[in-house]
């Protein structure tokens, strides 16, 4: 996505800043599936994560004029998308009882028959994650982000984000012992 | 036998979080001096790699995203953005402006709050979740077309709206109250006369 970019996107980013809605139509259809995959991955719902991706966008347009290009547009996009979904998701953990709080119950005979598949226990895995972690792994492992991008994008450090992509590995790593 | 992956260290000392890291980012192969001479090292990595494996397998079915969720997202935020700026103040200090958004989601949500007013809009989408939060009614579903707001003057605005209401009730009458309420609200909300609200009731509901 970054590649093919560069200077073109410079481009297209100060014309949308000075209010031009096709230069910034051609950057949200470049940058959509990114927001939108991120977003679905967090979030587990396709609505959702459409809403999740319209917000964003808006809001960058919003702010595109202190969007000053230290990062590129797509960090940038990242990083707004993901922290509507954290939020969203603390809203969502606020509001709802405490059933996926940590201890979830031992899972009864049928449920462990049930859950013998791989991708579905990697993928029970990865939502069991903290929301905190699930965004750094999503966004190394499924994104590509480097440990730099992901300390920008979530507001760490380069190594506090070391240190949350290894208790989600770990927490993976754990969970796949059990099927492999 | 297998390996508690919380422990912090091998029995050789080496920190399990860098074998782990090794392997995940795509070096598992390239041992260290140590690594080659050690009996922990070599096992702890190939069961990273074995236990990692589905997850490349996973992303490597990457999820292709369908270009009609891309259109959508396209045509949603366009048509939002497309609403535009109305001037509040204009003084020679500077400029103030509310975007058509903002004032096109204070008047869904005043239509909204109309009795006998079923919907606003028709699809699903958001147009203001900064006013959603605070709101308790149910924004959520309130739809990206349903409302439009668009300068005339300074301070002054024209409002669109799409509305559902209620079978059975007096068109005249709600959309009568309809205007009330959004000229009030957006007033009180963004300080802008909203000169002219037009109304179009796009369906009827009954009951069930």
């Amino acid at each position: 996505m970054e590649s093919e970019t560069g200077a073109g996107e410079a481009g297209l980013l100060s014309k949308a800043r000075d209010g031009d809605l096709d230069a910034f139509d051609t950057l949200v259809r470049a940058h959509s599936a990114a927001v939108y995959r991120v977003a679905l991955r967090l979030l587990g719902d396709a609505g959702d994560a459409e809403d999740a991706a319209q917000e964003a966008f808006l809001q960058a347009w919003r702010s595109l004029r202190r969007f000053r290009g230290d990062s590129s547009f797509a960090t940038w996009m990242y990083r707004i998308v993901t922290n509507r979904c954290l939020n969203a998701l603390r809203a969502r953990r606020e509001t709802a009882p405490l059933e996926d709080e940590g201890a979830s119950p031992a899972p009864g005979p049928e449920q462990v028959v049930v859950a013998r598949s791989e991708f579905t226990v990697l993928r029970q895995a990865i939502d069991d994650l903290t929301p905190g972690q699930r965004a750094a792994l999503v966004l190394r492992e499924f994104e590509g982000c480097t440990y730099e991008e992901i300390a920008e994008i979530l507001d760490l450090s380069v190594p506090a984000v070391k240190s949350r992509l290894h208790r989600a590995r770990v927490e993976v790593l754990d969970a796949m012992q059990g099927v492999r | 036998m297998s390996q508690n992956w919380r422990e912090e260290r091998l029995p050789c000392g080496e920190e399990l979080s860098d074998l782990v890291e090794q392997v995940v980012e795509g070096r598992g192969d390239a041992l260290t001096p140590h690594q080659q001479r050690c009996q922990w090292c070599p096992v702890a990595l190939e069961d990273v790699a074995r236990l990692w494996g589905p997850l490349i397998d996973y992303r490597d079915a990457e999820l292709e995203v369908p270009q009609g969720v891309v259109d959508s997202i396209v045509a949603r935020v366009r048509n939002l953005t497309s609403l535009g700026w109305i001037t509040l103040q204009r003084t020679s200090r500077g400029l103030t402006r509310v975007s058509g958004w903002l004032v096109a989601a204070v008047a869904e949500l005043a239509a909204d709050a109309t009795p006998r007013v079923r919907r606003v809009g028709t699809s699903r989408g958001r147009v203001a979740d900064t006013l959603s939060a605070a709101e308790p009614t149910g924004a959520r579903e309130r739809s990206a077309t349903g409302g439009r707001a668009f300068e005339v003057g300074d301070r002054q605005a024209a409002v669109d709206l799409d509305v559902v209401t209620e079978y059975g009730a007096s068109i005249a009458e709600v959309s009568e109250r309809i205007r009330r309420n959004v000229r009030a609200e957006v007033k009180a909300r963004t300080g802008l006369q909203a000169v002219e609200v037009n109304v179009a009731v796009i369906d009827v509901e009954g009951d069930g």
